[in-house]
């Protein structure tokens, strides 16, 4: 049977199918015959590391990379086959996003090695429909990227350009009244990929505030003009973006894989090299609650042990990220004793 | 006798091809229409970024940040990353404005639509704005470009010497910096009224007055005239409702008194928000003892738009208004955006006869002879030629 249903029917039937599978899995998995999608987060994240990832000159070993996402991916999906692992977790007719963040530049923007591995991932799940994405073209080619247009066999890979553009009119949820980039809009499903680092106003940038490179006005989300001191990091903006995608425009992001082969624990989100580090890892997750909360702590680990004052110290702690987990938003957990946090991987020389 | 929205749009319309032919055609067509007769500059048009400029009014901070201060709201911002206002990007440590020569809107418009009716009545103001606005008001009736990037909206390449030139051909004596937000767009505005003062053209501002008050005067001594959004009297209103604050725009407002250029205001009353006679009769009384009796203050009427949902503002709320306002003592009180009713007339505070009396945006009598009433020789403050 493939995938036909409407999400009314989907969504009772998963609960069915959840309630069966009860005691099964760890994760509430619904199974159409051959394809299987996640359809709610057991709130996993797992760490994958490995200090050959990357290497002094910067140089990504892509074959390390695809091995640390795909162990990720099962690990996450608790499936021992990497075929069902992505089945489980993205449609063959799905029109995949994977939202990359290329604010920064070559170095400080989602690496094209890892965006390589997440397509071959796909692929396996029978996806055809792969758009690689962000605000613009021109950030796309600072950080890598082929553009590609055209649908053959290869991804397509563009900006929300201006011909492309923004939807005509606004969406709103609680205190954001955006346009919707026309990429994001088309997509049914998406992989976000952001990359861990510091932001100068939101405290953090990880995954949900990446979500901020598909509206059309995201300087306004900065601070709370009704007090300059209340920054982004403070607001509901983040999280309202986030569920106007998620829960208002029921978009879904099945995975996030955030890039923190080379971080930024302080001064971001522009490349600053005497503030990055290599961290030689990934973050991979379905709830991007607990994804930002785990990489919170790694950034404040970091920020601890180079004798930088802690994010609530200096008035940037991201409360934002314990908004995103409350009643009205509910996009996931914060609560570290909710997470189950895995950390795979290689850290010897 | 008052008109509905139907009946104001239609009569807009009308004047708007009356004053067509009175102005040799241009309001008939489309700018776009008649810069394709006679120039290429559409020819390039579109949603491009053609010049970059570096902005004014900005101090380095360390490690590539910036903090701009042009307006109140003095982002600090990191680098790649842009102002509040959407359109002041920085890149490496120096702050650029993205929409200079790069306007998104241009229309030789009545002076009277600004509004300014105290000022060179009449004649058309070549109209330019760019994307972007350092506010968000939910009313806005210009928010496709005014919370828009400059990269989503289609933009002329019009640097300020062709504003000048395109103004002459249009027989433009002003030209209005408009419909968004000026400021937001400083460095071209400041620079195409200095160019336009050389060439004799006159520049007026229309604006929010949300700007710090050094780039307010170097503005002030360039231009001719500023109209300023007064949105309300209460700062929670500007909180909640514009994303700004009062005071500074009450600090604008002395300013422009004091650099002696020409100013009026507008305030739009929108129902249940700001239309409480206790509000009214504050903003009236503020600008009676900060800025005088003669300064022109337009009530004007709330039509939906955007992300504000209410019903437009009554007519008997607007006549009330003007009453209040004239009441505390101020002299020359009008009523916008609604077409047959007395406030749109100017009448001569002596002798109470209609020195200038308008339909929308046209003139129908002029009795206000260099600077004084006809009828009996009473100065109207004003620029009147």
């Amino acid at each position: 049977m493939k995938y036909d249903k409407s999400k009314r029917e989907f969504i009772k039937k998963s609960a069915g199918m959840a309630f069966a599978l009860y005691g099964m899995s760890k994760l509430s998995h619904y199974i159409i015959e051959d394809e299987a999608i996640a359809e709610t987060s057991d709130h996993g994240v797992i760490i994958a590391r490995d200090l050959k990832a990357i290497d002094d000159n910067f140089k990504v070993n892509y074959q390390i990379i695809r091995k640390m996402l795909n162990d990720s991916v099962m690990k996450l999906t608790n499936l021992a086959s990497l075929e069902k692992a992505w089945k489980s977790l993205f449609r063959s007719d799905d029109v995949v996003g994977i939202k990359v963040n290329t604010l920064s530049g070559r170095m400080m923007s989602s690496h094209t090695e890892i965006v390589m591995a997440i397509v071959e991932g796909l692929r396996l799940a029978s996806v055809k429909d792969i758009i690689i994405w962000d605000k613009s073209d021109q950030e796309l080619i600072e950080a890598g990227f082929t553009l590609n247009r055209k649908s053959n066999n290869d991804p397509r890979c563009f900006g929300t350009t201006p011909d492309i553009g923004y939807a005509d009119d606004i969406s709103m949820f609680g205190t954001v009244a955006s346009k919707l980039s026309r990429i994001a809009n088309h997509c049914t499903a998406f992989v976000n990929v952001p990359v861990l680092k510091h932001h100068s106003m939101a405290g953090v940038t990880i995954s949900m505030k990446n979500w901020f490179g598909a509206i059309h006005n995201p300087h306004k989300y900065h601070f709370d003009v009704n007090s300059k001191n209340k920054m982004v990091s403070s607001c509901d903006y983040i999280p309202d973006v986030n569920s106007l995608l998620f829960t208002e425009l029921k978009k879904r992001q099945p995975l996030i894989v955030c890039d923190g082969l080379l971080s930024q624990y302080d001064k971001g989100p522009g490349y600053i090299p005497t503030r990055a580090w290599k961290y030689s890892g990934l973050i991979v997750s379905n709830d991007p609650v607990a994804l930002d909360y785990i990489g919170t702590k790694i950034i404040e680990d970091k920020r601890k042990l180079e004798g930088e004052k802690s994010l609530s110290d200096v008035g940037r702690n991201p409360d934002y990220i314990a908004i995103a987990s409350d009643n009205q938003h509910n996009l996931g957990t914060n609560d570290p004793a909710k997470i189950k946090l895995e950390i795979i991987g290689n850290l010897t020389p | 006798m008052d008109m509905t929205r139907r009946e104001f749009i239609k009569g807009a319309v009308t004047v708007g091809a009356c004053a067509g032919l009175l102005g040799g055609g241009i309001l008939s067509k489309s700018y776009a229409e008649q810069a394709s007769i006679s120039s290429n500059i559409t020819a390039g048009r579109g949603k491009y970024i053609f010049f970059e400029k570096e902005a004014m009014f900005y101090e380095k901070l360390h490690e590539k940040e910036i903090k701009c201060k042009l307006c109140p709201k003095e982002c600090v911002i990191g680098d790649r990353e842009r102002g509040w206002c959407g359109v002041r990007e920085n890149r490496e440590g120096t702050y650029y404005t993205l929409v200079y020569g790069n306007p998104c809107s241009i229309n030789p418009d009545p002076i009277e639509k600004k509004p300014f009716f105290h000022f060179m009545p009449g004649m058309l103001a070549f109209s330019i704005a760019t994307a972007g606005c350092n506010m968000n008001c939910k009313f806005c009736q210009n928010w496709t470009i005014s919370q828009s990037r400059p990269e989503e909206t289609d933009n002329y390449r019009l640097p300020p010497s062709a504003v000048i030139s395109e103004a002459k051909r249009c027989e433009c004596k002003i030209i209005a910096y408009t419909y968004s937000e000026p400021t937001v767009f400083y460095e071209y505005m400041l620079d195409t009224a200095k160019y336009a003062r050389k060439s004799g053209i006159k520049s007026v501002v229309v604006t929010a007055g949300f700007i710090n008050p050094e780039p307010l005067k170097m503005l002030c001594q360039n231009v001719d005239a500023i109209k300023i959004d007064l949105k309300s009297f209460r700062n929670d209103y500007y909180n909640k409702i514009c994303s700004a604050e009062l005071q500074p725009v009450l600090n604008s407002l002395k300013i422009i008194k004091s650099m002696g250029v020409w100013c009026e205001i507008v305030y739009l009353i929108v129902p249940t928000l700001n239309d409480s006679d206790a509000e009214l009769r504050d903003t009236a009384k503020w600008v009676y003892e900060n800025l005088g009796p003669d300064i022109p203050l337009h009530f004007s009427r709330f039509y939906q738009s955007y992300q504000l949902k209410l019903p437009p503002t009554s007519v008997q709320r607007l006549n009330s208004a003007r009453k209040i306002a004239m009441d505390i003592g101020l002299k020359y009180v009008y009523i916008g955006n609604i077409a047959g009713n007395e406030g749109e007339h100017t009448y001569c505070p002596k002798c109470k006869k209609e020195v200038i009396k308008r339909h929308v945006y046209i003139i129908k009598e002029m009795n206000v002879v260099k600077g004084k009433c006809k009828f009996c020789g009473t100065q109207i403050p004003g620029v009147w030629a």
